[in-house]
């Protein structure tokens, strides 16, 4: 038969069979990042301002007034507030990464299964058809 | 002195390492057992040499191999591989009967017949030995068991890609451990990723892979017996091997396992020993027909019995 009137799929019938490529590093999902909220520090930080409302408040007063004028204290205060806020806003970040990685090598697992299961299958028609031809011509 | 009761003629006998020298050496004790064995090898005839429990018989060089003086010819002759030069000294010695392993050029007298050492019940078989302790521990190198165990049918070289089985199996199931015997070294890949490897030393190393496998795809089995398809059999292990006529074929077919001609079958082979089930009665099914062909040395000492007439 003429090249031009060869079927389409005959393109994909001609392609060696090259066997998967293999990766040079692994692709596993890596250990999950740990939390910012365990840490020492703010464990620490926590800690002391968590104490403030519920006790006399006289570890945190007193760790402030270590700083001399209002507004410095008022300043230290809010730098707390927001470290607190920050380390609750990475751990929510790390949680939401090891759910991705997770989800990411599972997906790429499942597909690079598929693929393979589906490349050997068409190797394995290719055969059965050529076998096929031999048997008729 | 009794004449011997067969006389070997070992032209494989000296490469220790080949599937030929094993088989001939093993025919060769269980003749032994049944009465006096003259083994005859290559070399030169001035310098007879001891080898284990024969006294070997050198027959000139390969290409010009002469009868030795004392050694009767109204025997039955055990040839290991049957060349145009070995079949010109039999022609000339016109032994009782002769049999050989194999066969390099040909044809030949049809007199002479192939001792068939694997497949169908007038089989003669081999002893194919193992340590059970292999069963006990598993590889030091690696701290898992049950992968997929490939052996491969290539040396390998540093940095190149497993062979394509190899490839199609990890990635075909990922999640499996793929170890791969090659030149000595076996290497452990999950995911299509190289994990580590570990060097292959010893026999007992080779075994206790064999033993710890889910199954052992074996891509260059050997042609005379495909001894390591027999020794992972022996511990249980399912086979996989390459749809080619030959000695493993039959080892596949008749325990149970599977043979593959593209990397679908193979998948399809490998998937059915991720089955417990499946896995267990072809492993219990293997193990049946290796101990029974090839594990017991007081049976081939009877089937060699009635090979050569002993009573």
């Amino acid at each position: 038969m003429e090249p031009m009137v060869r079927d389409a799929q005959d393109a994909i019938a001609e392609m060696p069979e090259v066997a998967p490529r293999m990766l040079r590093q692994p692709a596993d999902a890596p250990p999950a990042v740990g939390h910012v909220g365990t840490s020492a520090p703010v464990v620490s930080l926590r800690r002391i301002l968590s104490d403030r409302p519920a006790g006399s408040g006289r570890s945190f007063r007193g760790w402030a007034a270590r700083v001399s004028g209002r507004s410095d204290r008022r300043l230290l205060l809010a730098l707390a507030g927001a470290t607190d806020a920050m380390a609750t806003h990475c751990d929510l970040l790390a949680d939401r990464l090891a759910a991705q990685e997770a989800v990411t090598a599972d997906v790429a697992d499942v597909y690079g299964k598929e693929i393979a299961l589906l490349r050997a299958e068409l190797v394995h028609l290719r055969r059965s058809e050529a076998a096929l031809r031999e048997a008729g011509a | 002195m009794k004449p011997p009761m067969a006389v070997v003629i070992g032209c494989r006998w000296l490469e220790r390492r080949t599937e030929l020298a094993f088989s001939i050496r093993s025919l060769a004790g269980a003749a032994s057992r049944c009465g006096p064995v003259a083994v005859l090898v290559p070399g030169d005839p001035k310098e007879p040499a001891a080898d284990g429990l024969f006294d070997l018989r050198r027959i000139g060089p390969p290409e010009a191999p002469q009868w030795p003086d004392g050694v009767p010819t109204d025997t039955t002759i055990i040839v290991d591989e049957l060349t145009a030069e070995v079949a010109g000294l039999l022609a000339s010695a016109q032994p009782l009967s002769a049999l050989f392993l194999s066969a390099r050029d040909g044809p030949f007298s049809r007199a002479w017949q192939t001792l068939r050492l694997v497949g169908g019940d007038e089989a003669v078989g081999v002893h194919v030995p193992v340590n059970r302790l292999a069963e006990r521990y598993r590889h030091h190198g690696f701290g898992f068991t049950d992968y997929v165990l490939v052996l491969s049918d290539r040396r390998g070289d540093v940095g190149e890609p497993p062979p394509p089985a190899v490839a199609w199996v990890s990635a075909g199931f990922p999640d499996a451990d793929v170890v791969v015997v090659e030149d000595a070294v076996a290497s452990a890949w999950k995911g299509r990723s190289l994990r580590g490897k570990v060097s292959v030393d010893t026999r007992m190393d080779l075994w206790r892979l064999l033993a710890h496998a889910n199954v052992c795809i074996d891509l260059g089995p050997g042609p005379i017996i495909a001894r390591e398809c027999i020794e992972a059999l022996r511990f249980g292990t399912p086979v996989v091997v390459p749809d080619r006529a030959g000695p493993a074929l039959v080892h596949a077919q008749e325990s149970g396992g599977s043979a593959f001609a593209d990397p679908d079958e193979l998948l399809a082979a490998v998937g059915r020993m991720q089955k417990d089930a499946a896995r267990s009665a072809v492993s219990d099914a293997g193990r049946r027909y290796a101990e029974s062909h090839f594990g017991d040395p007081t049976a081939l000492v009877t089937r060699m019995q009635a090979v050569l007439g002993a009573e």
